[in-house]
């Protein structure tokens, strides 16, 4: 199956893009800038493609699952992947429907322990919202994940999912949560849901479908 | 008697003991002094003479700790110190509130460009991360630092393949390809411990994309602990490589160089400490070192300053010929800088006879990991940042840079010195000092004495107890891996999208009174005095 990945070269692309690699899956390496290709190849990336230079008609189609880590819209200027242009995320979840993608994965900017209701950050929580509401309304097959405080410190393969917005403030490192958005793929329990991803004790395909 | 009555006396026998101790040891002293012959000033002034040798005993570590300022203190500042062992520990470089080098005074600078490179265009391999440990500070408090030491992915800044350094690429059957510039020096077991060897060992395997030289005390197994790629250096004692005799063994050499880890050989000529030729107390001289080194055992060794295998560049580059035909492996010489007809000769005869090493290593003469002679170390041999320049200038001239690589050292530790090299000529580094620090050197400098506090360079059992290699080797990588993102940072500053692209444009020299010249005019300067001379 190919999965296309918004957002390559960011510090959790690197780590989704290896981890799809050892899985067997095919994997379409979405990148903000052509010179990002080459390190997205080098990392075990099937195909490459630099956002503004494509249609995303031609690489979105059937049976491809989607994961979206970040903006990759070069106008946003942002590598970062906590940092989501919502009309850059509403463009793709909208050619993903057209396209019949039929799965869709986000690591989400709302950090798991980041309660959505308390008044805050207009635009945060306002992004949060539209994220969710266009994915829920789009009818796609969706799955949000709000991933705890991101570290750099190699992946334990545990995790602790939770409902979301009700996360501790737990740590994650960027390695287990991109092992997290691969695992997401198949399983069923996660489809059409919001989660909270910390650092756990359970594996992660058990405390997925455990969830 | 009631109880009182018992403590009175005992306070009162405290007191006692209290004042006349004191005074009893006093006079003791006073006329042990007084009646020496060896010291004229305790025989006039027993009691304040003896104020000046116990400040004389404790001044070095005084002033290291308390009164010389960040800047001072030689062969490193503390501030050069520190940078090392943060990079180590915490494997970060970052400094708040702005730099406290004295601008006022001459000195290097790299030369940035208006437009730098961005993080996106340079060319480096980070594909592969390690996972390594570092350490994070909970609380630091005046009397107690709280921290602890967690696993962390780092970069590796590894160069692409395409940028890669390869030393004998035309002449060898098997070139050395390496694909990061900094490499550890030549220390040799018997002057580090196995610990310290083990550990360095370890996190130079774990860093990736470096080298560790074995000095000229031969392979020892601590060095092949972690698997990292190994130069093997051959002094003009021939240790591991000789027959009982003290005659070159081809066949040992052949052995070894049929070691997958060993990558290349290094014939030491001289060595910026030691210029001199060594020599091991015979009871140093342990069956492993023997084993080892290919002696015998409780003998004492003084070995020569030359090899007795040749005695000038033809015969030399002969031998070179010979090692790499044998070893299928590149050869390069280590040297020191001081005599410059000598070295013209060497590469004119480079060019003459289309024979020579793969690879220079030239250290200056700052260099030097410990035990040396104080004239050799402080008078022979030029300082690094003289030698480089004039030998890639050379090289150059007649036309032979593209046939050797050089590898420079002399007290570059941190990514600005390094640059600074890579931009005088030189394509490698080499760091001896930086390594010791990172796994935990204080700089007590008595490497001479087997007596490191630390446990570095020592061979005793008690002392090494202090250098756990499972902690230590994580700080090896960590330095490693610092350094090599420091020089990204600085070429991406300079404009160019990797380190091996550092030229001499990229520097320039800031005089006393402010006045800035390129590097290239100085050497042009330097060139025209000599033309004049010879005119």
């Amino acid at each position: 199956m190919k999965v296309v990945v918004f957002g390559a070269h960011g510090e959790i692309g690197e780590h989704v893009i290896k981890k799809l690699k050892q899985k067997k899956y095919q994997s379409l390496a979405v990148v903000g800038k052509e010179m990002q290709m080459e390190g997205a190849k080098n990392r075990g990336a099937d195909e490459t493609a630099v956002f503004e230079e494509m249609r995303m008609e031609d690489f979105l189609d059937g049976g491809c699952t989607v994961i979206y880590l970040s903006d990759v819209n070069q106008k946003a200027q942002s590598d970062k992947t906590v940092l989501i242009d919502h009309d850059g995320l509403e463009e793709t979840v909208k050619k993903a429907k057209e396209n019949g993608v039929h799965r869709f994965i986000m690591l989400s900017a709302v950090k798991a322990h980041e309660n959505t209701e308390e008044p805050g950050n207009p635009s945060r929580i306002g992004g949060k919202h539209k994220a969710d509401e266009y994915l829920r309304e789009s009818g796609l097959n969706y799955t949000v994940i709000l991933p705890g405080k991101l570290t750099d410190q190699p992946g334990t393969g545990k995790i602790l999912v939770s409902e979301a917005g009700r996360g501790e403030r737990d740590e994650i490192s960027r390695d287990d949560i991109a092992a997290v958005l691969v695992e997401a793929i198949e399983i069923e329990n996660v489809f059409n849901k919001t989660i909270s991803v910390t650092a756990g004790k359970k594996e992660i395909a058990e405390a997925l479908a455990d969830f | 008697m009631h109880l009182t009555d018992y403590l009175v006396i005992a306070l009162f026998m405290f007191i006692a003991v209290i004042f006349i101790v004191p005074i009893v040891l006093g006079i003791y002293l006073y006329f042990k002094d007084d009646r020496q012959k060896q010291h004229s000033i305790l025989r006039n002034f027993p009691v304040i003479g003896k104020v000046r040798y116990i400040t004389e005993k404790i001044g070095p570590e005084l002033r290291q700790y308390l009164f010389n300022n960040d800047n001072e203190g030689k062969p490193f500042s503390r501030k050069e110190y520190q940078d090392v062992v943060k990079a180590g520990k915490y494997h970060q470089r970052l400094i708040g509130f702005g730099s406290v080098r004295d601008f006022e005074q001459a000195g290097m600078y790299i030369r940035n460009t208006l437009f730098p490179k961005l993080r996106d265009e340079m060319k480096v391999d980070n594909s592969q991360k390690i996972k390594t440990r570092v350490y994070k500070v909970d609380g630091d408090n005046l009397l107690t630092r709280k921290e602890h030491s967690e696993e962390k992915l780092i970069d590796p800044y590894y160069l692409p393949e395409d940028e890669a350094v390869v030393l004998g690429g035309k002449t060898c059957r098997k070139p050395f390809q390496v694909r990061g510039l900094i490499g550890q020096s030549a220390m040799s077991y018997g002057a580090l411990g196995e610990n310290a060897i083990t550990a360095l060992s370890k996190g130079l395997a774990l860093a990736g994309g470096t080298w560790m030289n074995t000095g000229e005390g031969g392979l020892s197994d601590h060095h092949l602990k972690g698997n990292t790629d190994i130069i093997m250096q051959i002094g003009p004692d021939l240790f591991g490589v000789r027959k009982p005799n003290g005659e070159f063994s081809w066949e040992e050499f052949k052995r070894k160089s049929e070691m997958d880890v060993i990558k290349a050989f290094e014939l030491k000529l001289a060595q910026g400490a030691k210029t001199r030729g060594g020599h091991v107390e015979g009871e140093k001289v342990t069956e492993e070192i023997a084993r080892i080194r290919l002696v015998e055992p409780g003998k004492t060794i003084n070995s020569p300053n030359r090899f007795y295998e040749f005695g000038d560049t033809p015969t030399m580059f002969d031998f070179i010929e010979q090692l790499r035909s044998i070893g299928g492996k590149p050869v390069g010489i280590k040297i020191v800088i001081g005599d410059l007809d000598a070295l013209e000769n060497m590469i004119s005869y480079m060019k003459e006879s289309g024979k020579g090493p793969d690879f220079i290593t030239i250290d200056g003469g700052e260099g030097g990991t410990g035990a040396t002679f104080q004239e050799l170390a402080d008078t022979v041999g030029l300082p690094i940042k003289s030698a480089l320049p004039v030998v890639d200038e050379m090289l150059k001239q007649y036309g032979v840079r593209d046939r050797v690589k050089l590898i420079a050292s002399g007290k570059l530790i941190t990514p600005d010195k390094i640059a600074i090299a890579l931009a005088m000529g030189a394509d490698l580094v080499n760091i001896a000092r930086g390594m010791m620090i990172s796994v935990g050197c204080i700089m007590a400098q008595v490497c001479h004495t087997n007596k490191c506090p630390a446990g570095v360079a020592t061979t005793d059992r008690k002392l090494q107890d202090a250098l756990v290699v499972d902690e230590k080797f994580y700080r090896v990588c960590n330095y490693i891996a610092s350094l090599r993102e420091g020089l990204y940072n600085l070429a991406a500053a300079a404009g160019i999208d990797c380190p091996t692209k550092f030229e001499r444009k990229h520097l320039v020299y800031k005089d006393e009174f402010g006045r800035v010249f390129p590097m290239e005019d100085i050497l042009r300067s330097a060139k025209r005095t000599q033309l004049q001379k010879e005119g």
